[in-house]
């Protein structure tokens, strides 16, 4: 017998149990994405294995290969390509075709991959040496070809590319070298130039008639252009007992320091009335080139040698 | 199953002219061999190196790391497999 109470249900439970009878309803009626798609389920046989697409195909021969347990593999073939392996032989029949496949243009395309290799490197900035390259090649080659890698092989592998490595930053470090002497060079020669006009401006200031022949220098140089400097420069004969008096014997050991100034030895004053050109491959125009910046610097000199000596 | 020396001789040259000058040591060499037909020996493939290396067909070497002993072929061996093929 009924209650009242029993029989009235309250809204409140009505609608508790049409929620549940809803989700029921709906867990039976739904399906996963792959129960949706799961074709039909049915024993596999080789010619299926074969007729799998490509990326299927590398997993079975990777799982075999991996030796992990192939029972999850065997329930994804069976869900997703409905394909219910019954016995593991024939993945590992099947594997042992597609190895004989894949092995065999191996070989073939180790050698090309290598021969790839070794173009990279001989067209890129790296100079790399023949016998190295080729010994990265074979290297490669065998990597390739060989299933299984060892420790000595990836450490010789490793060695060469630090040694061509090494061949590279040598020859980048050997230029930068050359390039820094090189500097150092030519600044000493261009300290050594500077400090033998110096000197020869310092000797020249101390005597007066020293001073006078030389502004005749200046004045003669200074007319003519630069590019075409004279060959011979004259110096008259009769001072020449005073470029001696005056001491030319000590500008000669700064002059002839350098290869670019002509030697003053009281020799060649006493012999020859002329200044000779250089006897360096230089031509007489670079070395009025590199004389001209020193005897504007020493007439500023003069200038103020012949204040001081005004003012006193 | 046997095989015959001139198929034997013919895979030879199959497996070792994509090689180009690179050296193919003997274990992969056995393995290419194999594949096709199981049961190829090492003593059979040795022999018909030999007698190749006394015709100037290959030569060898030994690398010094792994201590396996390397082919390849030499010029008239490509040769003679550019006619084979």
């Amino acid at each position: 017998m009924k209650t009242a109470k029993t029989d009235a249900k309250s809204p409140r439970t009505r609608r508790i149990a049409a929620t549940k009878t809803a989700k029921t309803a709906l867990r039976k009626s739904s399906t996963s994405p792959v129960e949706a798609t799961r074709p039909p389920v049915r024993t596999a046989t080789i010619d299926d294995l074969r007729a799998l697409d490509e990326a299927t195909r590398d997993r079975i021969v990777d799982y075999v290969t991996s030796g992990i347990p192939i029972h999850s593999f065997i329930a994804e073939l069976e869900n997703i390509h409905g394909l219910r392996v019954e016995n593991e032989n024939l993945l590992i029949q099947f594997y042992q075709e597609e190895a004989r496949k894949r092995w065999s243009g191996k070989i073939e395309a180790a050698a090309i991959d290598a021969d790839s290799i070794l173009n990279i490197l001989r067209n890129s900035n790296m100079d790399f040496s023949e016998a190295l390259l080729q010994a990265l090649g074979q290297e490669t080659f065998r990597l390739i070809t060989q299933r299984e890698l060892d420790c000595k092989q990836i450490e010789r592998f490793t060695r060469l590319l630090l040694q061509a490595r090494a061949q590279d930053f040598s020859r980048q470090n050997s230029l930068a070298m050359l390039e820094l002497q090189r500097m150092k060079v030519e600044n000493q020669v261009r300290t050594q130039i500077e400090k033998a006009l110096a000197a020869l401006a310092d000797e020249i200031g101390k005597y007066p008639d020293a001073r006078a022949l030389f502004n005749d220098l200046c004045e003669k140089l200074k007319q003519e252009p630069r590019d075409a400097a004279p060959n011979n420069v004259h110096v008259q004969s009769d001072n020449l007992p005073a470029l001696q008096s005056a001491g030319v014997g000590a500008i000669a050991p700064a002059a002839s320091r350098t290869s670019h100034i002509p030697t003053m030895n009281s020799e060649t004053s006493r012999d020859s009335s002329r200044l000779q050109p250089p006897a360096s491959g230089l031509p007489a125009n670079a070395v009025a080139g590199a004389i001209a910046p020193a005897l504007d610097k020493g007439d500023l000199r003069f200038q103020k040698l012949r204040q001081q000596e005004s003012s006193l | 199953m046997k095989i015959s020396l001139p198929v034997l001789r013919a895979k030879l040259l199959r497996a070792l002219k994509p090689c180009g000058n690179y050296w193919l040591d003997e274990d992969t060499l056995h393995i290419q061999l194999n594949l096709a037909h199981p049961g190829v020996g090492r003593d059979e493939i040795l022999l018909v190196l030999r007698s190749w290396k006394d015709k100037d067909y290959v030569d060898f070497r030994v690398d010094e790391i792994s201590g396996l002993t390397e082919w390849r072929l030499t010029e008239s061996g490509r040769k003679l497999a550019g006619k084979a093929s």
